[in-house]
């Protein structure tokens, strides 16, 4: 047991840091999704983005730790992996298609999301499937070429994305994990109808998705015909892996922004806020002991049992309270309520997207504690009855 | 960076937990028992000189190793005795004449300290009344700083009263006789190590880790309206809220033992109080009526671990909250 980085780590992360001073100004402090894609570019260019890929699909190599190292190193310089429009063809449908895709998927899909040339978005949640993902309903149909029909919501950067991945359903008796199929759908194609969604700051960063007869060509069904669940899982199991340094170094800059907002109204020393103050911090440390058992582990080969989900709702209800706590401040002061207003408003989200807190609890409840779950008891009653019969 | 205990030290845990639990089974509180001899043995097991310099016959682990053990303590009831003998009154000792041999023969005279453990800041000088000491249990002898010397007594020239009469080992200790071991102090010690105040944190961990485990195997078997009553989501919210507590408890201790900063230990320090909160509200809460009485453990466990949380609150112990958020989360 140790935390001190090897060398390499070391070399790492004093190159990337040496990398990032080197993005001009501007181009970092860019809002839109456009100046998003430089960043992503100047980042591919250095070799950093899918560092963690195998090189024999075009990245590093990169262990756990490392990319730990430099999600860390990015989120300091101001650039946070949960803001890169990359994210999903990096994070997400790049280590699904190195487990379920084939030769040729592989080939035709992973370069460019390396080069940053096809951004992806991602279409598992559905009106009436939220937290539920085995109630998909979306329609694939069979025919020459297969076609989908149905809605996706909530989908990030639907509207600017070239290529979706999402779990649809062909016709039949099976009824959840069954009939599901994970496709690749693009989305420059008639038949689809994006609706940004405006939200509760006026940005619109999710859609609302409808697809009627979006062809879906056979060779981009991932994993084979009605195999879609175990892809997913493989989806949502990448994501388990990484940890959240990103976020420990975005949430100590804002409680740094927050001392400072403290020092100029002479408040540092407020009683009521130190206290709380100190107990946030804390839990921001949390982020990052258990981000670097996380990454430790998944380096290691081993299981990180319910290990993302205890971080998820670490992340997620800490940052709430940061910015709960940051809100209060600032409206006290009459101060930086520009930016403590929309991060409390945009922070109420985290709870319930990427796995709501209550998901989260099932998951530790469940698979951690191997808690049974609701019916597990009438069900075996009803059999011991039956038995006794 | 490797931030996880390896085979090594998980087997190491093991053994220790069944040394402790072999000798100092939870029974020893129920029944008052002396628990001198069941003591005596984990001293010479070497658990209780685990972190000790090899030159007083210790075995030289890291503190990351010794929060180990400590949390197995705490599983058994034993995390106030395994702080004062492992840690607090070794540092003491290492502070008088006789140090080194007066620290090997600890193993024959595993002790209570009489201080008030609350403070967590200094070792008062001994009173023959001292109240609010920490891990007392009859068979035990009692250790204090007085007129700068140590002064230690045998089991017999001691008697305790637990605290309200229900504290179980937290309680007034008032001294009887004379002391059989005199050593004079050559150099005083009036700050508890942050390392104390770490194993501590350690032990709380274990008590809520096995009030945790408890109460799983309880609601898994428990039915009610048809039901385990672990299948309700409630209850297994709960329980998976504790266990996220003691994780991110867990995870602080070990990271501070690594690098034993003043802010990385009070953050632990902050971490495992509140899953020792939420540990306490859970066991009466999910195994209902029964904890209530003496014929359960759990009362054992609550009293325990509420008294000990006491040690955390006073000024000095949280020294996060003056300082900035760029010194905390460096």
């Amino acid at each position: 047991m140790n935390l001190d980085e090897t060398a390499e780590e070391q070399q790492l992360r004093a190159e990337i840091r040496s990398y990032v001073a080197g993005i001009p100004g501007d181009v970092l402090s860019g809002r839109t999704f456009q100046d998003k894609i430089a960043v992503d570019k100047m980042l591919a260019g250095g070799g950093y983005l899918g560092f963690h890929w195998p090189t024999e699909f075009g990245g590093q190599s990169g262990t756990p730790t490392m990319a730990a190292v430099i999600d860390e190193e990015l989120a300091l310089g101001g650039i946070t992996s949960s803001s890169s429009p990359s994210r999903f063809g990096i994070n997400l449908l790049g280590p699904t298609l190195m487990e379920h895709g084939t030769r040729p998927q592989i080939e035709r899909f992973l370069p460019p999301i390396l080069r940053v040339e096809e951004i992806w978005c991602q279409g598992f949640s559905e009106p009436d499937a939220g937290s539920d993902l085995a109630g998909v309903r979306c329609a694939l149909v069979d025919g020459d070429p297969p076609r989908v029909y149905g809605s996706k919501l909530w989908t990030s950067q639907a509207n600017q994305a070239d290529w979706c991945f999402a779990l649809v359903r062909t016709e039949g008796n099976s009824r959840r994990h069954g009939n599901l199929n994970f496709v690749l759908i693009d989305m420059k194609q008639p038949g689809i109808q994006v609706r940004p969604i405006q939200q509760i700051t006026g940005n619109a960063h999710f859609n609302e998705l409808h697809f009627d007869g979006v062809i879906v060509q056979p060779d981009h069904i991932v994993g084979g015909r009605n195999n879609g669940w175990r892809v997913a899982m493989t989806t949502l199991a990448a994501e388990r892996t990484y940890g959240q340094l990103s976020r420990f170094s975005q949430y100590r800059t804002e409680l740094e922004k927050l001392d400072r907002l403290l020092e100029r109204h002479g408040a540092l020393q407020a009683d009521e806020w130190a206290a709380r103050l100190e107990q946030v911090r804390a839990d921001v440390m949390s982020i990052r002991h258990l981000s670097l058992l996380l990454v430790s582990k998944a380096s290691a080969g081993e299981d990180v049992g319910v290990l993302p989900s205890i971080i998820k709702l670490c992340w997620s209800t800490t940052h709430q309270r940061i910015a709960e706590i940051g809100l209060e401040i600032a409206t006290v002061f009459g101060d930086e309520l520009d930016f403590w207003f929309p991060l409390w408003l945009e922070s109420r989200a985290e709870t319930i997207y990427a796995g709501s807190s209550q998901i989260q609890l099932n998951i530790i409840a469940q698979r951690g504690l191997r808690l049974p779950r609701h019916g597990h008891g009438r069900a075996e009653a009803l059999s011991t009855a039956t038995k006794k019969e | 960076v490797d931030f996880r205990f390896d085979d090594d030290a998980l087997d190491l845990f093991r053994s220790a937990h069944d040394s402790l639990e072999r000798c100092l089974p939870t029974s020893r509180l129920r029944e008052n028992r002396d628990a001198g001899v069941g003591w005596r043995q984990v001293a010479r097991d070497g658990w209780l000189h685990a972190g000790l310099p090899a030159s007083a016959g210790g075995g030289e682990l890291p503190l990351s190793l010794v929060c180990g053990i400590a949390r197995e303590a705490g599983e058994l009831i034993a995390g106030d005795g395994f702080v004062s003998n492992a840690v607090l009154i070794p540092t003491i000792l290492t502070g008088t004449a006789d140090a080194d041999n007066l620290v090997a023969a600890m193993a024959e005279l595993p002790g209570v300290l009489i201080a008030d453990g609350r403070p967590a800041a200094a070792f008062p000088d001994g009173q023959d009344e001292q109240a609010w000491c920490f891990g007392a249990e009859p068979g035990l002898w009692a250790y204090r700083v007085r007129d700068q010397e140590l002064q230690v007594f045998a089991p017999e020239s001691w008697s305790f009263e637990p605290l309200a009469g229900l504290g179980i080992t937290t309680g007034t200790i008032r001294v009887t006789g004379m002391p059989d071991v005199v050593s004079p102090l050559t150099r005083s010690s009036n700050l508890v190590p942050g390392e104390a105040r770490l194993v501590h944190a350690a032990t709380l961990i274990g008590s809520s880790n096995r009030v945790l485990t408890d109460l799983v195997a309880y609601v898994k078997t428990r039915n009610q309206f048809g039901e385990p009553l672990g299948t309700f989501q409630a209850i297994q919210h709960g329980l998976a809220m504790l266990h996220l507590r003691i994780e991110v408890a867990w995870a602080a201790t070990a990271y501070a033992a690594l690098q034993p900063a003043e802010t990385d230990i009070a953050t632990a320090c902050l971490h495992a109080r509140a899953a020792a909160r939420m540990a306490d509200q859970l066991l009466t809460q999910f195994f209902g009526a029964i904890s209530m009485t003496w014929e359960h453990d759990a009362h054992l466990y609550l009293k325990t671990s509420r008294l000990g949380q006491s040690r955390f609150s006073a000024a000095g112990t949280h020294a996060v909250a003056p300082t900035t958020s760029r010194e905390v989360l460096a």
